[in-house]
C-alpha cells in the first residue's frame, strides 16, 4: 500500500532558519519540497564538484590492485592532487591504450607480408627497382594476365592472394604504373611497431601501478562526496524556504508519512517552531512511500521497475505478488529446478550478510516453492514425465492436476481471466477513490460484461466441462440459467459502459463515446486474456527441451555402456539442464513480468509515475 | 503421403518456422541495442533485458499454434482440414514474423533512449505491445480454424 503522507509547513524564525535545518536533516523524515531551486549558481557548483569526485572515484575503481598488500600507500592525500593526478594518468594510460590498437592493427595488416624493411625497399627504389604491394581474391587472381611483368607471391589464402609487382625504373624508360591498385601499407615496419607496442605496455604498466597506490585514497574521496552531497541538500533546503511577515519568520514546505508524525513533533516540541500539518490529498505533488507486509516488499523492486504508483492509486505490490510468483513457478514448472531454486535460495538466505541479498535470497526460495507446484501441476521432473517414474507414490499423482496439455492450456487462460478481473475490480476502487462513486461505474460495467460473456460461455459447455480437476462448468451451472445470468449481467455491464463512461460530459454524449469504449472492450479484453495462453507455452516448452536433454543423454550413454559413457551422460545432463534451466527461468521472470506490466496494469488503470519519498537528510550516513 | 498431409506439413514448418524467425530477428534487434546502452548507462540493463526479450512471445505463439493443430495431422486427414492447416500456417507465420520484428525496432528505439538518460521504460512496453496484438489476432484465428476441422 502506499503510505498516508501529511503536508506540513513549519514556521520559524529567519535567524533560526539555518540551525534547524541542520538539525532536521540529523532526524531524515521530512521530504522536502525543493522544486524552484534547480538554477541556483551555488548548487550548481556544488553539483559540479559532486559530479568530478564521483569521476575521479570511478576512474580509480577501475585501477583496483586485486591484492591491496602488494601496493605501496599514497604520498599525496589532499583530494585536488589526488584529482589532478588521477587525471593524468589515467589520460596517458588512454593515450597509450588508444595507440597500441593502432600499432596492433598496423601489425595485422603488415603479417601477410612477413618480416622486412622500409629502409631496404628506399635501397632498392634508389637503385631503380620499385615494389608495389597488391592483394586480389583467388579467383581474380587466377583470372588476371600479368602478361611480362614479373610478379612475386607473398602469401596465399582464402581471404586473397598477396603478391608484389616489382617493375625497373630507368633513366631512359620510366616504369610502368602498376597492374592493380597498391595496397597502402603502415609506414612504420613491423619491427619497429613490435618495439613501441612492447615500450607502451612498460609504460601503462608503470603508470598502472603508480594510479594503484591513489587507490587507497577512494575512502577520503567517498567522505568528500557525502559531505559536498549533505551540503548541497542543505543549500537547497535553505533556498526552499520561503520568507513570512518581512522576512522575519521563514517557512519550509514538505512532506511526511503518517507513521513519522512522532518523530517530527519530538523535535517540534523542543524548538520554537510552529508546524501547521494536514492530510495530502494532491496525487501529482505528493511523494510516494511503499508500505507492505515481509512478503510482498521482496516484490516491490519489480514495482519499481515500471514506476511507483501516484499518491491515492492503489500499490499494485501486494495484488500482482501472488501471481507473479505463481506465473514463475508455471513457467519454470519442474518439480526438480525447484527444489535446486528453493535450497540454494535457502542455503544463500542463512549464509549471505547483506540485507539486499538476503532479500533476493528469499523471494527465490517462494519462486522456487512455486517452481516445485508448478512441476508438480504439470507433471514434470527434470524434463521427465513424473507419472512415468516407476514406484511413484499414490500421493504423489494426486498432485498431478494438469497431465493434459490442454487442461494447462485452459487453465493459464483462465488465470488471465482472475487477474484481469481483479484488475478491474481494484480499478472501480481506484476511480471511486480519485473521482467519486460515478466515475467508477464503467469499470464495474466491463467487469460485469466479462463476468457475464464468462458465464454465458461457460454455460453454453455444459457441467462436463472441467480444466484438470477444477470442475467450472458444474460451478457454473450449479448458479441457475446461465444464459439469463450471463446475458442479463453482460447487458447492464454494457448500460453501464455506454452511459456512465465520461460522467463530466452531458448524458446524450455518453453513448457515442461508450461505443469507442466498447470497440476498445471487444478488441483489447480478448487479447489480453489469450496473452496468458503464454503460461502454459513456456511450460510445455522448458519440459520438452528438458525430455530431449535427456533423450541426447540417454542416447550418448548407449545400449553397453563403460565408465566413459556414464561420465559423458553425466556431464550433458548436467550441462544441458543447466542451459534449459537458465533459458527458462529468464523467460519465467520476463514474461510474467510483461503480462503484470502490460494486461494487469491496463485492467487496473494503472497511471503510475509516482515521485520516491526522500526524506530531507535520509541518505546521509 | 497423399495432398492433405502436404499442405499441413507445410502450414505446421510456416507457424513454427516463421514465427521462429520473426522472434529470433526481433531478439537480435533489442539485444544489439542493449549492448550500446549498457555501454552509456550499465545500470540500465536490468529494464533493457526485459524490454529486449518481448519479441520472443511471437515465437510462443507459434508454438501454441503448433500444438493445437499438430493433433489433427493424421494419414487420414482430409484435404479440407490440410488446406485450413495450411492458412492458419500462413496467418501465423507472416502475422508473427513481421510483428515480432517491428516489436523488436519498438524496443530498440527505447532502450537507445533509456541508454541515453531518458526513463521511458513504461512508455517502450506499451508501444512495443501494439504490434504483438496482430500476432494475437492471428493466434485467435488460428484457434477460430480449429473449430471448422
Amino acid at each position: 500500500m502506499v503510505e498516508k503522507m501529511n503536508k506540513i509547513h513549519l514556521l520559524m524564525a529567519a535567524a533560526d532558519g539555518s540551525k534547524v535545518l541542520a538539525e532536521l536533516q540529523n532526524i531524515g523524515v521530512v521530504h522536502v519540497e525543493t522544486s524552484a531551486v534547480r538554477d541556483n549558481s551555488g548548487v550548481m557548483e556544488l553539483e559540479s564538484r559532486i559530479s568530478s569526485l564521483k569521476r575521479t572515484s570511478a576512474e580509480l575503481k577501475k585501477f583496483a590492485p586485486e591484492e591491496e598488500s602488494s601496493v605501496h600507500k599514497p604520498e599525496v592525500h589532499d583530494i585536488e592532487s589526488i584529482q589532478r593526478i588521477t587525471g593524468e594518468i589515467s589520460s596517458e594510460i588512454a593515450l597509450l591504450s588508444a595507440d597500441n590498437d593502432r600499432y596492433c592493427k598496423d601489425l595485422a595488416v603488415l603479417k601477410p607480408w612477413g618480416r622486412f624493411k622500409r629502409s631496404e625497399l628506399s635501397l632498392l627504389e634508389k637503385e631503380g627497382v620499385l615494389i608495389t604491394f597488391h592483394v586480389l581474391n583467388p579467383k581474380a587472381y587466377i583470372a588476371a594476365d600479368f602478361g611480362n611483368r614479373h610478379i612475386e607471391v607473398i602469401k596465399e589464402g582464402k581471404s586473397g592472394i598477396y603478391f608484389v609487382e616489382i617493375r625497373r625504373n630507368n633513366v631512359e624508360v620510366a616504369a610502368e604504373p602498376p597492374l592493380y591498385p597498391e595496397e597502402r601499407l603502415p609506414v612504420i615496419g613491423p619491427e619497429e611497431l613490435q618495439r613501441r607496442i612492447q615500450d607502451a605496455e612498460r609504460l601503462k604498466d608503470e603508470l598502472t601501478t603508480r594510479i594503484q597506490t591513489l587507490y587507497f585514497t577512494l575512502i577520503i574521496l567517498e567522505e568528500e562526496i557525502i559531505r559536498l552531497e549533505s551540503e548541497r541538500e542543505r543549500m537547497v533546503a535553505g533556498l526552499s524556504l520561503s520568507e513570512e511577515a518581512d522576512g522575519e519568520v521563514v517557512c519550509l514546505t514538505g512532506y511526511l508519512p503518517v507513521s513519522l508524525v512522532p518523530e517530527l513533533d519530538e523535535f517540534i516540541e523542543k524548538r520554537s517552531i510552529v508546524p501547521l500539518m494536514k492530510r495530502s490529498q494532491v496525487p501529482g505533488e505528493t511523494p510516494i512511500k511503499l508500505k507492505n507486509g515481509p512478503v510482498a516488499r521482496l516484490f516491490e523492486p519489480i514495482t519499481k521497475i515500471f514506476g511507483l504508483p501516484q499518491y491515492m492509486e492503489i500499490d499494485t505490490t501486494p495484488f500482482f505478488a501472488p501471481f507473479f510468483a505463481f506465473f514463475f513457478g508455471f513457467c519454470l514448472a519442474d518439480v526438480g529446478y525447484g527444489i535446486i531454486v528453493t535450497l540454494a535460495s535457502l542455503a544463500g538466505f542463512f549464509l549471505l550478510k547483506k540485507k539486499a541479498l538476503k532479500s533476493l535470497a528469499a523471494l527465490g526460495f517462494i519462486l522456487g516453492l512455486t517452481t516445485v507446484i508448478g512441476g508438480l501441476f504439470l507433471n514434470t521432473l527434470f524434463g521427465m514425465k513424473i507419472d512415468g517414474l516407476p514406484n511413484l507414490p499414490d500421493g504423489v499423482a494426486s498432485f498431478l492436476l494438469f497431465r493434459d496439455i490442454n487442461d494447462a492450456m485452459t487453465f493459464s487462460i483462465l488465470l488471465g481471466v482472475v487477474q484481469i478481473l481483479l484488475g478491474f475490480a481494484m480499478q472501480i476502487v481506484n476511480k471511486w477513490r480519485q473521482n467519486g462513486f460515478a466515475s467508477s461505474l464503467q469499470p464495474v460495467g466491463t467487469f460485469l460484461l466479462i463476468i457475464g460473456v464468462a458465464i454465458w460461455a461457460v454455460g453454453n459447455m455444459g457441467a462436463s466441462f472441467v480444466i484438470g480437476p477444477i470442475p467450472v462448468g458444474a460451478l457454473i451451472v450449479s448458479l441457475g440459467n446461465t444464459k439469463v445470468i450471463g446475458l442479463g449481467l453482460a447487458a447492464f455491464g454494457v448500460l453501464l459502459i455506454l452511459f456512465f463512461n465520461n460522467p463530466e460530459k452531458k448524458i446524450w454524449v455518453r453513448p457515442l463515446l461508450g461505443l469507442w469504449e466498447m470497440y476498445g472492450i471487444a478488441s483489447g479484453v480478448p487479447g489480453d486474456i489469450l496473452s496468458y495462453i503464454r503460461l502454459f507455452a513456456l511450460s510445455l516448452a522448458g519440459g520438452l527441451l528438458g525430455g530431449a536433454i535427456n533423450l541426447i543423454a540417454v542416447m550418448v550413454r548407449g545400449d553397453n555402456p563403460n565408465i566413459f559413457s556414464w561420465i559423458f551422460m553425466l556431464l550433458i545432463l548436467i550441462g544441458g539442464h543447466f542451459i534449459n534451466f537458465a533459458l527458462a527461468a529468464l523467460g519465467a521472470f520476463v514474461h510474467p513480468l510483461r503480462l503484470t506490466f502490460v494486461e494487469f496494469y491496463k485492467s487496473v488503470g494503472f497511471t503510475g509515475g509516482g515521485k520516491p519519498y526522500k526524506p530531507y537528510g535520509g541518505n546521509i550516513s | 503421403m497423399n495432398i492433405a498431409v502436404i499442405l499441413a506439413g507445410i502450414g505446421l514448418g510456416l507457424m513454427v518456422g516463421l514465427s521462429g524467425t520473426g522472434s529470433a530477428i526481433g531478439l537480435v534487434i533489442g539485444g544489439t541495442s542493449v549492448i550500446g546502452a549498457v555501454k552509456k548507462k550499465p545500470e540500465a540493463f536490468g529494464s533493457s533485458l526485459v524490454l529486449s526479450a518481448l519479441p520472443a512471445t511471437q515465437g510462443l505463439y507459434g508454438f501454441v499454434a503448433f500444438i493445437l493443430f499438430s493433433g489433427f495431422v493424421t494419414p487420414e486427414m482430409t484435404v479440407f482440414q490440410g488446406a485450413l492447416t495450411l492458412g492458419a500456417g500462413i496467418a501465423m507465420g507472416l502475422a508473427t514474423l513481421f510483428s515480432a520484428i517491428q516489436q523488436g525496432k519498438v524496443c530498440a528505439a527505447g532502450i537507445s533512449a533509456m541508454g541515453s538518460g531518458h526513463d521511458v521504460f513504461g512508455n517502450t512496453f506499451i508501444l512495443a505491445v501494439f504490434p504483438e496484438f496482430y500476432a494475437i489476432l492471428a493466434l485467435v484465428v488460428s484457434i477460430l480454424i480449429t473449430g471448422l476441422m
